[in-house]
């Protein structure tokens, strides 16, 4: 070959080798994230470590030592077990190569993390993942709940449902989060299933656990008594007190030390003493010196027949309220039966009391009262006052009004019409309320679906005529039009949330910091948004609507979109955690269950 | 293809990747075959490309078979386009000059067709595949009539023109026509798993259910419980029969297994199960049940364990998958207040979510969240659940016995679209923690500890 051939082609290739070089420096460079790790030693001898993944947005307001508030998100990395097996067959084949790509990503088992989104109004940052706090080496925890509200000084109590794990963040160095402990299914052996938690003022915390102890049998809680159990996500559930540094402080009972009664309590396997108490939502009232959880089912026989449980009872009708004078022994008061309402459904599992899965407590002082929801039934009741060792608990309003209010054909609207979260404004003039909802034939090929929403109660009127109150939904026009009494909650707003899968708005949180004009973040009781989560597990093909959404809320209780939390890739409202890359890696779609305002410790006063 | 430690996961026939192949094998046979009857030596490699095609999948007799019949048929094809390609004024002298090779490789498709119809049994009464079988041989033979008689003379333009056309159709189909699976290997698509693709005992896998299944040697066609058909061939071998589906997810990625995991009780199961009865002693229960059956495995877990109390506090099974499942139906949703404890090789998540309502606990002498685990389950079809017999003929690692409780989790029920669970995974739908290590001085076995006072 002529020597000017050798010599283009030897520049040829150095400027090939040249150019690959600088492109990979630029990937590099390009990625721009920064990981930081921190660990911890767990009651196993493992090591349980969080790892920052800081975008470099995050790094900007680290190294500005800017002001922001943050949206904290608790996601389960989502892949190949969320999809079934049977439905892989029917999926569509997708054309276009980047879907494919999603897929691909989505096979891979990921990690579990903490998404931190800038929440900041008016920044450049605002709806942007600024950091992802992957958990490890734990996978497919299942992520569940936090605390209902961040204070300062306060740690992050995160549960794992499969994992029977409490993760407990710093988040004092946000966008940074530390790990300052965790509690291992070891670390509660009377109890299974964490569920959620409240967090007091010397920052530790409560945690309901849903399950029986790990082990079936007898056992011991930390006051020495005992109470038998049917094994890890049976019965009876227990409140468990979590110190700061993820040690147990105390294991209490839910149960009642004598049975309760079978019919209405019903267990699988059976226990020689029946008992409802599986709770799942928890307030407290410090002021009180009450604890108030609510019983929603036995996690281990909620997917016997999903349609038509087996028993309609594996749904529970109670709600406890619990002494917490000595902190370490939170001790059983009550056990209240939710009342029947007026609607007489074709399936059981749909009346109102069936599946008592959160409850909210007043905040000002001088107002006693409390409220629960049904998942099942679709109903809000109240009690105006928890102290009472009888609370008596009415029905107060049923989700069917306010699901008219958005669709007015609506066959079926509050019966299993997946109420989860509710929430009472700060100042107690609101209770805020996340429905699932139904899609068109859910439940047969006639059923209209019930709304997917979120929606505004004025309750200043019930919480007012303390124990005169007189609201209660007996009549079954009331189920459509409302309660009757004067002091009956009136519907100010219910915010249709757009979703065509068969998920919708689960979970929700209030955003109690607002901006001072020192530049430091205050606490306030005037909350004017709040965030939900719109949760799917995906069934068919990928698409599944994992979408966290901010929500205004008006001076007088009205809910609008809040279009300018936009995702980051899409440009479309709220934030999608349908995607394929994360600040942790291309891991794909992911299920994020709740959510939490957050404002690190030094910019909060 | 099997599954192979570390572990690849076999590719499934789609519809759609069947034809693709199909169609990518009769054009390079076209071509190659075209190329190849121009009589130049250096087109002979080009023959590689629709052969390499065909034999994938396959080994040993029958690669070489189909290899000379594709090579064969497209030699034969190329013949035939290059005469069907010529003007009509030199189609005689085409014909003439490439007879030589199109008789040699037409002979050579005959010879190891046939070859390969009397290996596989093909009958005049059998399956639709060897009905075609017979119609592709019957059209060789008028082919090569059309074409013996296209050499003796001139026959009319229309005759002519139809003998090679047809002749060219038959070429093609004598190449395009797919042939069954290998014999012996498990058959893995997305309608169903059939194991072991022998004759005799098979367990088909489909719609989250097993079924045994008897076939005969060779070729014959399964219905699936859908409405599909598999095409299946269990060559003349028999191998090891499987007495179940658990010996049958054994074979699924280890066919050259040599004996079904109920002949014989391993070292860490027996081990696993001591460690657990001694566990459940300083738990303070001093009746244990133990479930058993003839099987020689659970014939030893039982004589390990001791005699079944008759009012036991705790129930421990060793039986196969079938018998332990009846016994635990028998219980329902009742269970000894100690609890029903599962020996190692009842680890399948469909036993723990079907009998949910018992609570049951395994005792596994492996990690099922460990990284082994999850590589072995990530490696298996979509739609195979995680067995422990399946882990240990794959090689998983094994570790320290340790209890687990078991559970099937959901929040929401599933019409709402909320649900935690999913269809895959060591335990589809479910959630498992280890409850504790085995060992009595471990500091992870807090549930011994903690005083129990049985009723």
């Amino acid at each position: 070959m002529k020597r000017p051939t050798w010599r283009a082609l030897g520049l040829a290739a150095v400027l090939t080798a040249s150019g690959i070089t600088v492109a990979a420096t630029q990937s590099a460079d390009a990625s721009g994230v920064v990981t930081t790790v921190s660990s911890v030693k767990a009651s196993n001898g493992k090591t349980i470590s969080v790892t920052n993944h800081l975008t470099s947005e995050a790094q900007k307001q680290i190294a500005h030592k800017a002001r922001h508030e943050y949206l904290l998100v608790w996601a389960g990395d989502a892949n190949a077990s969320d999809t079934t097996g049977k439905t892989i067959q029917e999926t569509r084949i997708g054309v276009n190569p980047v879907h494919v790509e999603n897929e691909d990503t989505d096979n891979l088992p990921g990690p579990d993390f903490l998404a931190v989104i800038d929440a900041t109004k008016g920044s450049s940052d605002y709806g942007k993942v600024v950091n992802t706090a992957t958990v490890g080496p734990l996978l497919e925890n299942e992520p569940h709940h936090m605390q209902y509200i961040f204070h300062k000084g306060d740690k992050i109590f995160a549960g794992g449902l499969f994992s029977d794990t409490t993760y407990v963040f710093d988040a004092s160095k946000l966008p940074a989060l530390a790990l300052s402990g965790t509690n291992l299914p070891q670390d509660t052996p009377c109890g299974s299933i964490p569920d959620a938690y409240w967090v007091l003022k010397d920052h530790s915390a409560y945690g309901t656990y849903m399950g029986a102890a790990d082990a079936p049998g007898p056992c011991t809680y930390s006051d020495g008594s005992v109470r038998v159990g049917n094994g890890f996500g049976g019965s009876p559930g227990e409140i468990v007190r979590i110190g700061t540094d993820g040690k147990t402080l105390s294991e209490m009972p839910a149960a009642l030390p004598t049975g309760e009664d079978p019919t209405d309590c019903v267990d699988y396997p059976v226990l020689p003493q029946a008992t409802c108490a599986n709770p799942h939502g928890i307030q407290v009232r410090e002021d009180l010196n009450t604890l108030v959880a609510s019983d929603y089912a036995e996690p281990r026989n909620i997917v016997l027949d999903p349609v038509k449980p087996q028993d309609a009872n594996i749904f529970r009708d109670t709600v406890r309220t619990y002494s917490i004078k000595d902190r370490n022994r939170p001790t059983l008061v009550s056990v209240s039966h939710m009342p029947d309402g007026p609607r007489v459904e074709r399936n059981p599992g749909h009346e109102e009391p069936r599946g008592i899965m959160e409850t909210t407590v007043t905040n000002l002082p001088g107002h006693k009262g409390a409220f629960a929801e049904s998942m099942c039934g679709g109903v809000i009741y109240y009690t105006p006052d928890i102290t009472s060792k009888k609370p008596v608990w009415r029905e107060v309003f049923d989700d069917t009004t306010a699901a008219k209010s958005i669709n007015p054909d609506t066959v079926e609207g509050g019966g299993c019409d997946g109420g989860g979260w509710v929430q009472t404004s700060l100042d107690d003039r609101y209770l805020y309320h996340a429905v699932i909802g139904r899609g068109p034939g859910s439940l047969d090929d006639y059923d209209t679906g019930s709304a997917k929403m979120v929606y505004a109660l004025d309750i200043r009127k019930l919480v007012a005529a303390g124990s005169g109150t007189r609201c209660s939904i007996t009549r079954i026009s009331e189920v459509w039009n409302g309660g009757s009494q004067p002091d009956c909650p009136k519907l100010v707003s219910a915010l249709p949330i757009k979703d065509l899968t068969s998920g919708g708005p689960h979970w929700g949180t209030l955003d109690n910091f607002r901006l001072g004009a020192d530049g430091y973040y205050h606490e306030t009781k005037s909350v004017d948004r709040l965030a939900i989560s719109d949760y799917f597990v995906a069934r068919t093909s990928v698409d599944g609507d994992h979408r966290v959404c901010m929500v205004n809320v008006s001076p007088t209780g009205k809910l609008t979109l809040d279009t300018t939390f936009r995702d980051e890739n899409e440009g479309t409202p709220c934030v999608d955690f349908n995607r394929s890359t994360w600040p942790h890696g291309k891991y794909g779609n992911a299920k994020p269950h709740s959510e939490l305002f957050v404002v690190a410790d030094a910019d909060l006063k | 293809m099997v599954l192979a430690h570390p572990g690849h996961v076999v590719a499934t026939a789609a519809v759609g990747t069947v034809a693709l192949r199909v169609f990518l094998l009769v054009a390079a046979a076209v071509l190659a075959g075209a190329a190849v009857s121009s009589r130049r030596v250096w087109t002979m490699p080009l023959l590689s490309v629709p052969v390499l095609l065909a034999v994938s999948g396959t080994s040993g007799w029958f690669r070489v078979s189909v290899a000379v019949h594709v090579a064969a048929g497209a030699v034969w094809l190329g013949c035939v386009l290059r005469v069907v390609a010529a003007r009509r004024s030199a189609r005689a002298a085409v014909t003439a000059r490439v007879a030589p090779l199109a008789v040699t490789s037409a002979v050579a498709v005959t010879l190891s067709g046939v070859a390969q119809a009397l290996a596989d049994r093909v009958r005049l009464d059998g399956i639709a595949f060897d009905r075609l079988v017979l119609v592709k041989a019957g059209l060789l033979v008028l082919a090569t009539a059309l074409g013996a008689r296209a050499l003796g003379r001139l026959t009319p333009r229309l005759l002519e023109l139809t003998a090679l056309v047809a002749a060219g159709v038959i070429g093609a189909a004598l190449i395009a026509v797919p042939s069954a699976p290998p014999a012996g290997r498990p058959i893995l698509t997305a309608y169903g798993t059939l194991t072991p693709q022998r004759p005799g005992a098979n367990y088909l896998r489909a719609d989250g259910t097993w079924t045994r299944l008897e076939l005969p040697p060779g070729r014959s066609t399964v219905t699936l419980p859908g409405g599909g058909r598999m095409l299946v061939d269990t060559g003349n071998r028999r191998g090891l029969q499987p007495d179940g589906p658990e010996c049958a997810t054994a074979l699924l990625v280890q066919p050259s297994l040599a004996q079904c995991p109920d002949a014989a009780l391993a070292p860490e199961d027996a081990s696993a199960l001591v460690a657990l009865e001694a566990w459940l002693h300083r738990r303070g229960v001093r009746a244990l049940g133990v479930q058993a059956d003839a099987s020689l495995r659970s014939r030893r877990a039982a004589g390990l364990l001791g005699e079944s109390a008759a009012r036991p506090q705790a129930l421990v099974l060793t039986g196969t998958w079938e018998s332990a499942s009846a016994a635990l139906e028998e219980l329902g949703r009742t269970a000894p207040p100690a609890g029903v404890y599962l020996a190692p090789w009842l680890m399948t998540g469909p036993i723990l979510s079907r009998f949910a309502t018992t609570a049951p606990l395994v005792v596994l002498p492996f990690d099922p969240k460990g990284f082994d685990a999850l590589r072995y389950a990530a490696a298996l079809p979509v739609g195979e659940v995680p067995t422990a017999a399946g882990y240990r003929a794959w090689g998983g690692v094994e570790s320290e016995p340790e209890v687990w409780a078991t559970t099937p989790a959901s929040i929401l029920p599933a019409d709402l679209g909320h649900d935690h669970g999913g269809d895959s995974g060591w335990f589809p739908g479910g959630a498992m923690v280890e409850v504790a290590a085995l060992h009595p001085n471990s500091p992870r076995d807090r549930a011994a500890r903690v005083p129990t006072h049985w009723s």
